[in-house]
């Protein structure tokens, strides 16, 4: 640790002396008070006209999110941060490079425009990681930030700060009136100041009147979901249902889509099918009745020769005779 | 028809293979794919899993206690009528299960009402296609077992696909216009006399008879035995591949396999129950024997090929071994008996099964591994294939022809049963052949 922040202190003072050499070539433009705000701290820095803010926010989430930026790829390399409650968070690029620690130059970006601070980097092995801490209490600050490493090509990385997602059932509910429904939104690990529930009207998103008791009830739940229970179901309480978690750093939706069926609807295939089973057995008794008119003629007159010769041969012999007879039935009995 | 005749071995005979084989599938892959319902009810009712398990153990077990009423009523009217009754009961089952308010609600109608009818229409078809062949016995069972395992194959995405679309409730109605399928399969059905018949009597003539039968004793308890160590793979092997350390998909995937080679066995074992020369019961005995092996062995294997091979192994004799166990029974206690017969049996037998299952959790949760249930249920088999030695009959054929041999078996049962039935000398249709 100890030996790392010495380090520290001499790539300041490197920093330095670089920025002022490059400065006498006019390569970068610099404000001259960067240098000294730079070279004097060591902790977190905020933007000078943040520090109110700072104050009234004394519990500030510590974060920190790291990407690995290659010199000799060309890709460009992106990472979302999730970030729900206001929070000081310390992005970190590193850099994999042949270059000598002294020659790499590095700025980073809010959006489009660039920050007008110098980026502390700290060298490990064959890695310069550039490093910057950021405050994000508000929603201006949810933005997407980018490091650059000039050289022969710049090299960038960019971490886009996002508000949690909410997550909720992707599949579609089906239910049949009368019955009641529960719709679930979920954030996670994060808690939100408030939620929002809106239904669609036809084309737009009408908050949902939560006074209509007998109809729509919030069940009591965690802090971080929130339960929509649809009493007395109708179809046209069919349709897209959003829920807004709302957070200090922005507004974050899920969606989910609720089908209300009547019983006519599986009706009609149930009906379908029924009509289809009486048809077969109809189809199959007709069938047999049909085979049976056909072989009763020919077969009356068997049957009266066979009852005889079972009658006038008991025990004699009975194996031969029920053999000859068995052969004549199985010729009859065709089916 | 009025004249007795002997199996038809063939023609309507194949018919009744095709109805065993639809209500095989509408009976048992719809109890068993009913675990797609599972969640679904546990969120609709908000009640915890145990109790909705429930409803699925309610109908399998109506279902086996009921058989032998569905033989006994069959017996009496014919198999026609009572499956087709059957069949409508196992629909309204389900129909009234689709506007259900509460468990008991689901209890009541597919437990009680479906499962009753389940148990009406099984059995009694079984029984019918004994009735029909006896040549061909073993491979027109193994036939029509088949549609067991091809439905769980069919049903489990289809039932969710309809609750995709209908939820529940609308999958449930549908489910049930799909079992009223049950009554056209009962109506193909067609009664066949044979020359027993007459001889043996009212149902209640029947099971007293049989309840003295020495070897249709012997016969259930061998099947009791099998039956508590047949379920314990299909129960946990999914679980032991995990503990093992294979990952879910591909323990369903050895799942699957297991079905594969338990619809292959069965087909096999059909045919070569019918083409053998000995007796059927050894070939029940030996595949029992190899299933019980299969089953010990099983947690022996540590690499991933050999538990494969012994699951694989397993499934092919297991499958193998349920067309002979149906094939035997008319052997033994002549095809006039057979829906009683096969009611008991079905009735013994499902003690045995609901008594595995549990056994085989307890072990594992005091021993913490699966070793104990799979060498006990192994054990379970192992012995069943030993009762079975001691039938009468088994060790005859290694010297006689399988035709007098059956011949003479069959005679000295009815010699018991009944003194004036020689001149019929109906079991023997091998007497025949030339």
């Amino acid at each position: 640790m100890l030996a790392n922040s010495i380090y520290k202190q001499d790539i300041h003072k490197l920093n330095i002396h670089i920025l002022k050499t490059s400065l006498i070539f006019g390569l970068f433009h610099y404000a001259d008070a960067d240098f000294t705000t730079q070279a004097a701290t060591e902790g977190p820095t905020d933007w000078s006209e943040e520090n109110v803010t700072v104050l009234s926010y004394p519990e500030l989430i510590s974060m920190e999110a790291t990407l690995l930026l290659i010199e000799t790829s060309d890709e460009v390399v992106e990472k979302n941060v999730t970030i729900g409650n206001p929070a000081s968070i310390e992005l970190r690029c590193n850099f994999s490079t042949s270059r000598s620690p002294q020659f790499v130059y590095v700025f980073w970006k809010k959006g489009n425009d660039r920050i007008n601070r110098t980026s502390s980097v700290r060298v490990f092995e064959n890695i310069v990681q550039a490093y910057i801490r950021l405050i994000v209490t508000d929603k201006v600050h949810m933005d997407s930030y980018s490091c650059i490493f000039e050289g022969i090509k710049d090299r960038k990385g960019i971490f886009h700060f996002k508000v949690p997602e909410i997550y909720t059932k992707e599949k579609p509910l089906v239910n049949y009136e009368r019955d009641s429904v529960v719709l679930n939104c979920n954030s996670e690990k994060f808690v939100p100041l408030q939620w929002v529930w809106y239904a669609s009207n036809g084309s737009e998103k009408v908050p949902i009147d939560l006074t209509m008791k007998n109809k729509y009830e919030i069940l009591p739940s965690k802090y971080n979901e929130t339960k929509l229970k649809i009493k007395h179901l109708q179809t046209t309480d069919s349709g897209p249902y959003w829920c807004r978690a709302i957070f200090l750093l922005g507004e974050s939706e899920g969606k989910q889509n609720l089908r209300v069926l009547t019983y006519l609807v599986p009706l009609k295939p149930f009906l379908a099918v029924t009509a289809e089973v009486i048809i077969l057995v109809t189809g199959i008794f007709l069938y047999e009745m049909y085979t049976k008119r056909r072989q009763l003629p020919s077969e009356s007159g068997n049957d009266f020769e066979q009852g005889e010769q079972l009658k006038s041969e008991d025990h004699n012999g009975v194996q031969k005779n029920k053999q000859r007879t068995r052969y004549r039935k199985s010729e009859v009995s065709v089916n | 028809m009025a004249c007795p005749v002997e199996p038809p071995d063939g023609g309507w005979g194949w018919i009744v293979v095709l109805s065993a084989f639809f209500q095989s599938a509408l009976v048992f892959g719809v109890l068993r794919s009913f675990g797609v319902f599972f969640l679904e009810f546990v969120s609709a009712f908000k009640e915890p899993a145990m109790r909705v398990s429930w409803i699925t153990s309610i109908g399998i077990a109506v279902q086996q206690f009921g058989s032998p009423v569905g033989s006994a009523l069959s017996t009496q009217f014919g198999p026609r009528p009572v499956v087709m009754t059957g069949g409508i009961l196992a629909a309204l089952g389900l129909m009234l299960a689709s506007f259900a308010t509460s468990l008991t609600h689901l209890y009541l109608s597919i437990g009680l009402i479906s499962g009753s009818g389940w148990a009406l229409t099984f059995t009694p078809t079984l029984a019918c296609l004994s009735r029909y062949f006896s040549k061909r016995r073993s491979l027109a069972t193994g036939l029509a077992l088949t549609g067991i395992g091809l439905s769980s194959f069919v049903f489990a995405p289809f039932f969710q696909w309809l609750i995709t679309y209908y939820a529940w409730r609308g999958a449930l109605l549908l489910v049930a216009a799909l079992s009223l399928h049950l009554v056209a399969c009962g109506a193909l059905l067609r009664p066949l006399r044979l020359a027993e018949d007459p001889s043996v009597g009212g149902p209640a003539a029947q099971l007293v008879s049989l309840l003295h039968h020495g070897p249709f004793l012997c016969y259930t308890a061998a099947l009791t035995l099998i039956n508590a160590g047949y379920f314990i793979p299909y129960v946990h092997l999914v679980a032991h591949a995990q503990d093992l350390g294979w990952d879910p998909l591909h323990a369903a995937f050895l799942l699957s396999l297991v079905a594969v080679a338990d619809l292959t066995g069965r087909v096999f074992s059909g045919w070569l129950g019918d083409v053998s020369p000995g007796p059927v019961v050894q070939l029940l005995a030996m595949w029992s024997f190899l299933a019980g092996m299969a089953l010990a062995l099983l947690p022996v294997a540590q690499q991933s090929l050999v538990l494969m091979a012994l699951a694989i192994v397993y499934g092919f004799t297991a499958g193998a071994l349920t067309p002979v166990a149906f094939s035997v029974l008319p052997e033994l206690v002549g095809v006039g008996k057979i829906y009683i017969g096969l009611g008991l049996v079905q009735l013994v037998e499902s003690i045995g099964g609901l008594l595995g299952a549990p056994l085989s959790g307890y072990l594992r949760d005091l021993t913490g591994s699966y070793t104990a249930s799979f060498v006990v249920a192994g054990g379970f088999l192992l012995t069943g294939s030993v009762v079975l030695c001691t039938l009468p009959g088994f060790f005859f054929c290694f010297f006689l022809p399988s035709a007098s041999e059956q011949y003479s078996v069959t005679k000295s049962l009815e010699a018991r049963v009944s003194p004036n039935r020689a001149e019929y000398e109906e079991g023997s249709p091998e007497v025949q052949d030339p």
